[in-house]
């Protein structure tokens, strides 16, 4: 029997690759990301242009011999047609151009909220659990009161302080990001602490400190290259659960607001039943949508977790 | 590599080629999936085990000899591997069952009550939320389902008595991390027998658990093979162990038998020269070895250690933190002088390998000085510290965990030698690999990553490393332990090579007296946290005056059966958690203890010139 | 235990203090309007007195003059009296309106809480036992759709299908047109059917994650050395499946459940504003986007209440079920 010589990175990529779910998720991913990023490239309409009936209506008017002068108004809740392919929605804008702009706010509001929460927490997680004493009885306390509040009351809560300030949709985009970001580093902390804990004690850390190797040198080279693979998984894992955060705001409407598109906004008109019973076409793809880029993490995610695990059998 | 049909009872009822056996293996291959494909851990292995014989399977890890005792039960997982080809044939009297072809509902039949098993790490082999009494009621049960619940409890308390526990109501309702390690696999063994099978299969039962009480282990299996006359199927890598107690051996090498036959014989004329290694490295307790070469009468003390102390707050969890304190080292003292070894010996939890890292302030003392090169270390500042670690180095018993997974070779060796400025960056990679090669590596090893070698060589590594950084003392802390048979030659005589060429003074940590005896100059015996021992390795091992020392030595198994040693035999140490009551710390297991060991703790006499001992016994000798 | 209890409680209530002390001073925040609206809300009822009267008496009584330590210290001194104040939304005491509520909630979330255990965790041990095949793959798949699913997607599309298309249950609310006129016990019915369907959305979307947890511990039990010494004794596998594994997942699926108590409340919010269900969640929805100061408060309060009472229950029942952990 032969022995291949393969580095640990490499025997991950195989190992990943071999699982069919992470594969599919990674193909819905790329089909979504694709979408929402280079679809403006395809669409000819804006994110927010709306539109206005047009001539056919003056034609029809015209043809019954009326007395009546057409006036313009937004051609809303239009069904899809070879002018718009998914329609147009309560306010005459296509929806196809929302889904992809929307998409594109959707998952650049999720990465600067993980990429935020990775960040703090690590540091401040690896501050902790190295250092150990007070510093660490100090942060989990810390960490235990911010767990204790109620996390979806306070994102409404400060959604409707937004609103009341009639903040600017940019504006809101921006504040959404840092208060997700500010309240989820408490998780990634605790269990980059737990990890780092626990590591600390194995002996090639012992065995780097006992050849003289200085603190910082054995937390970045030796410790934080051990907390990764754990890092990566928390981070696939909430990319979706940050959009689905996102979207559950936006649909209360505290979140992305108009006239900026957001897969989660756009569900917001269901809570007129005549909307919802009659115009599928404005909430269903948006939702299934969320659904499917949040399915696609959670696979990649899930394979990462089983490549990841030294324990495994076999392939 | 298709299922076999295991439907029709023909395709498993059989008849044995021996009556006399009572298991038969015939050219049975299993096949295991990995990684990096499938492995045959099984190559065509075929021998007999005898009604009423001890037979040991030895040989090194990795050889299969687990996956042949747990092809007899069928408990190979199936994802892990599979049994494609051959039989194992059990003999039920009346006819024989061929266990690879038998369904699951015939196999659990068998299992428990025909046949049973230990194995090696008693603690994690019982369920932790069950009483001992609950789970050796549950296996009568099964086998016997119309016994009433006294019957059941009495037999299990028959079987606990069997085995040697005296305090049989008491442990029938404790739970099995209130107990020792010996007592685990005392009751392991008590569930073994409940049910009187014909066979017990014994996978490596004593690797373990301490030297004395492997002994103790050891001599139960024996007694219960004559009183009971059931057979057993002892698997070790210890030759010692199969030459004590084993009546028929098969060693084997690479999932294929190489040699099998009566211990006797085989001791007496090894034919395959595998075997003949094998019997070579096991030679160190054979030889009384006085260490060749004159050293200076006169050297200076490079290390000084008195009255060392360090105490754990006892672990708790968080709904009960632990009161009271753990005495790891508990007012130890010794000098080391440069260029000889100090061998530390004792069994698992006496503090050894606590008082090798508290010297090197990898752990912080509770009390007591440390003087290295003159020098009271426990006073310098951190970074004084940090560059005084280049001096004194530590070598781990576990190769693989003290080197980082995700670097290679090159960078692991390089580390340190860049942080400390050994030698210039021009000159770095030369001096890696005259390291590397002055500990038997070859060049071409840098680039691959530690998951790639062997126990060896990783230790190789591990020596490397720490010689790179230009030690003047090292403390190796079990660095064979956790090795081979084979290897553990090769290392101890690098380390010895190193010693000579750099000039270079140990601490030797092991609970293995033979690698002791080898390799130190002086000894040095700990129990509980105290030196209770200590004097040149001659001296002690010609003339052992502590009664501890003399039950430890006592306890070496001997690779020659011919030569069954009398074993001084300690009584139990029952509870897992061990107290420290006032007098002598030995006074519980001592069988000279009297009443002056229990009321007043000894103190250090010197006996013969340079031999001292911890004991009352010799007071005022 | 006493000892134990004892010092775990302190602490809760320490971090409570603390909890509470930062939900104030972010209610602190909110623009002033809102009590400023109250107080003309109040001053537009017939024989009430001026706006600046009211203004004046709601800016003592909620101690909004003070600075925020004090205020919050007044505020605490009340509700440790059981008095939450008067909820600006619903005209009445808190306490009164949360009593009237959290009836509904309870049930939504103890009937959700049940299902869940009985679909979840039978299914993480089937996945378990039979990992690496098509039935494993296809529990896996289930449970990460579970996570993925939009809980307010999830409710519409089953309103759309149930409600509109199949016209099996109503669109919203907790009792039909006819609830008056029925007996006792057909009114329980009524209330029931309309739970269906909010029940539902609560299972599905929080089974996922039990799933997948029970299953990772139940592939790490099953891989210990105790398992393989039951199979060597003979047991059969399902003594040794359910008897010996199962105990030993039980400790850590105990944690898990006790600190999903929060979840379980605080999730229901949206479930029961789009099937608009008259508890806790719902009330305290409107509360919190029309500036109800004193039931937000509340609200915000009673799941950090139940967050650390979860996690004391969850170590309690640990210590109970596993003999390692010792209690004195």
């Amino acid at each position: 029997m032969e022995k291949n010589v393969l580095s640990p990175k490499m025997l991950i990529r195989k190992r990943l690759f071999r699982n069919k779910l992470a594969m599919t998720g990674m193909f819905l991913l790329t089909l979504i990301f694709l979408f929402t990023f280079l679809g403006s490239i395809l669409t000819p309409y804006g994110e927010t242009e709306v539109f206005r009936t047009t001539e056919t209506k003056e034609q029809e008017v015209a043809k019954a011999e009326c007395k009546y002068k057409v006036i313009s108004v937004n051609s809303v809740y239009e069904p899809p047609s070879s002018k718009h392919l998914l329609g147009t929605d309560g306010n005459g804008m296509d929806i196809l151009t929302r889904l992809i702009y929307g998409g594109r706010i959707s998952l650049l509001l999720s990465i600067s909220v993980v990429a935020m929460e990775l960040l703090i927490g690590t540091v401040i997680g690896s501050i902790a659990g190295y250092l150990g004493k007070w510093v660490d009885a100090l942060f989990m306390r810390f960490v235990d009161i911010i767990n204790c509040i109620p996390s979806l009351p306070l994102y409404i809560i400060l959604g409707s302080i937004m609103d009341y300030y009639k903040l600017d949709g940019g504006i809101r985009i921006c504040m959404l990001c840092l208060i997700l970001g500010l309240f989820r580093w408490s998780a990634v902390a605790r269990i980059v602490r737990g990890q780092i804990l626990s590591l600390r004690e194995q002996e090639f850390i012992v065995a780097a400190k006992a050849a003289g190797i200085k603190t910082r040198h054995c937390i970045g080279r030796h410790l934080i290259p051990n907390v990764i693979p754990q890092l990566i998984i928390i981070a696939t894992m909430d990319l979706g659960n940050v959009i689905l955060s996102e979207a559950t705001l936006s649909f209360l409407g505290l979140g992305v607001k108009y006239p900026y598109a957001s897969w989660g906004n756009m569900l917001h008109t269901v809570n007129n039943i005549y909307v919802m019973t009659n115009y599928w076409f404005v909430w269903i793809p948006a939702g299934t949508l969320i659904f499917l880029t949040v399915l696609g993490f959670h696979f990649v995610g899930d394979g990462l977790r089983e490549a990841l695990d030294p324990k495994r059998k076999h392939t | 590599m298709s299922f076999r049909k295991k439907n029709s009872r023909s395709a498993y009822l059989t008849v044995m080629k021996d009556p006399d056996n009572i298991v038969e293996f015939e050219n049975v291959h299993t096949y295991f999936f990995t990684d990096s494909g499938m492995v045959k851990a099984m190559n065509g292995i075929s021998f007999d085990i005898p009604k009423g014989k001890i037979v040991g399977i030895v040989g090194e890890s990795g050889c299969g000899k687990t996956v042949t005792a747990l092809s007899l039960f069928q408990l190979l997982d199936r994802s892990e591997g599979q049994t494609i080809k051959g039989q194992i044939r059990i003999n039920m009297e009346s006819h024989a069952v061929n266990v690879i072809n038998a369904p699951a509902h015939v196999m659990q039949k068998l299992r428990g009550k025909q046949m049973s098993m230990i194995f090696q790490e008693p603690a994690t082999s019982l369920n932790p939320v069950f009483r001992i009494g609950c789970q050796m009621d549950e296996v009568i049960k099964l086998h016997h389902p119309k016994m009433y619940k006294k019957e059941r409890k009495n037999r299990t308390l028959e079987m606990l008595e069997l085995v040697g526990i005296t305090n049989k109501e008491e442990v029938y309702k404790m739970y099995p991390h209130e107990l020792s390690g010996g007592m685990c696999q005392r009751i392991m063994l008590a569930i073994a027998l409940v049910c009187h099978p014909r066979i017990i299969v014994a996978d490596e039962p004593t690797t373990a658990l301490d030297v004395t009480t492997q002994a103790q282990i050891l001599d139960l299996l024996l007694e219960l093979k004559n009183k009971l006359n059931i057979t057993i199927l002892l698997i070790t890598h210890d030759l010692g162990v199969i030459a004590q107690i084993a009546d028929e051996m098969i060693v084997m090498k690479d999932g294929s038998v190489v040699e099998k036959g009566s211990v006797k014989e085989i001791f007496k004329s090894p034919q395959h020269p595998y075997t003949v290694q094998l019997m070579r490295s096991h030679a160190f307790a054979e030889k009384h070895f006085v260490k060749i070469g004159s050293f200076p009468e006169k050297k200076d003390s490079i290390l000084e250690v008195s009255h060392l102390k360090k105490y754990f707050p006892q672990r708790g969890n968080f709904i009960s933190p632990g009161k009271g304190i753990v005495k790891a080292v508990d007012d130890v003292s010794f000098t080391l002088k440069r260029g000889t070894t100090l061998g530390l010996v004792g069994e698992s939890g006496c503090g050894k390998s606590t008082t090798g890292r508290t010297i090197l302030r990898l752990l912080e003392k509770t009390d007591g000085n440390i003087f290295f090169n003159g020098q009271d270390i426990s006073k310098v500042s951190a970074e004084q510290l940090r560059l005084l670690r280049t001096k004194m180095q530590i070598i781990f018993q576990d190769p693989y965990a003290c080197l980082s997974p995700r670097l290679t070779i090159d960078e692991i060796m390089k580390e340190a030698v860049r942080e400390h400025n050994i030698v210039p960056k021009i000159e770095l990679d030369t001096y890696i690999s005259a390291m590397m090669r002055a500990c038997g590596l070859q060049e071409s090893y840098k680039q691959r990553y530690p998951h790639e070698f062997s126990g060896g060589q990783r230790q190789r590594i591990c020596i490397a490393r720490a010689l790179a950084l230009r030690p003047e003392f090292i403390v190796c802390d079990e660095p064979v332990s956790a090795l081979d048979i084979s290897m553990r030659t090769q290392i101890i005589n690098l380390l010895q090579d190193l010693q000579e060429k750099y000039h270079l003074t140990y601490l030797f940590i092991s609970h293995d007296l033979s690698v002791v005896e080898h390799i130190s100059d002086t000894v040095a015996i700990m129990y509980l946290g105290s030196i209770i021992e200590i004097g040149a390795t001659e001296d002690i091992f010609r003339n052992p005056l502590h009664p501890y020392t003399k039950a430890l030595f006592s306890a070496i198994l001997i690779p020659d059966p011919d030569v069954k040693g009398k074993r001084i035999i300690l009584k139990e140490n029952i509870l897992s958690s061990s107290l420290s009551p006032s007098g002598c710390k030995f006074q519980t297991r001592c069988i000279k203890c009297t009443e002056i060991c229990k009321m007043k703790t000894p103190v250090m006499q010197e006996i013969e010139k340079g031999h001292m001992v911890c004991c009352h016994l010799y007071d005022g000798k | 235990m006493k000892k134990f209890l004892f010092k775990r409680l302190l602490q809760s209530f320490l971090i409570l203090f603390f909890v509470g002390l930062l939900i104030y001073s972010m209610m602190r925040l909110l623009p002033s309007s809102y009590v400023e609206t109250r107080a003309r809300t109040l001053s537009q009822q017939p024989g009430a007195k001026s706006y600046d009267e009211w203004l004046v008496q709601l800016k003592a009584a909620y101690g909004l003059e003070q600075g925020i330590l004090p205020g919050y210290l007044h505020w605490l001194g009340n509700a440790l009296q059981g008095d939450f104040g008067d909820s600006w939304q619903w005209n009445k005491p808190v306490i009164t309106k949360f009593q009237e509520v959290i009836g509904y909630s309870i049930f939504l979330a103890a009937t959700a809480f049940i299902l869940e255990i009985f679909l979840s965790i039978p299914a993480g041990i089937l996945a378990a036992r039979r990992q690496y095949s098509k039935l494993d793959h296809t529990i896996t798949v289930v449970a990460l759709i579970g996570i993925s699913l939009p809980s307010f997607f999830f409710a519409t599309i089953l309103k759309y299908l149930f409600s509109v298309k199949l016209g099996w249950f109503d669109l919203y609310g907790i009792v039909g047109r006819m609830h008056e006129q029925y007996s006792p016990f057909k009114q329980f019915l009524d209330v029931a059917e309309h739970m269906l369907l909010p029940i539902l959305t609560l299972t599905i979307t929080n089974i996922g994650s039990l799933i997948r947890f029970t299953r990772t511990n139940m592939l790490e039990v099953l891989h210990s050395d105790f398992i393989r010494t039951a199979r060597a004794n003979g047991l059969p596998e399902h003594k040794v499946i359910y008897q010996h594994a199962f105990r030993n997942t039980l400790l850590p699926l105990i944690t898990v459940l006790g600190s999903s108590l929060p979840e379980l409340f605080g999730g229901a919010l949206i479930t029961e504003t789009l099937f608009q269900i008259p508890g806790i969640g719902y009330t305290a929805y409107q509360s919190m986007v029309n500036g109800d100061i004193p039931f937000s408060m509340f609200y915000m309060l009673f799941l950090a209440v139940l967050t650390l009472l979860g996690n004391l229950l969850a170590d309690i029942l640990y210590a109970a079920v596993d003999p390692r952990v010792q209690m004195v």
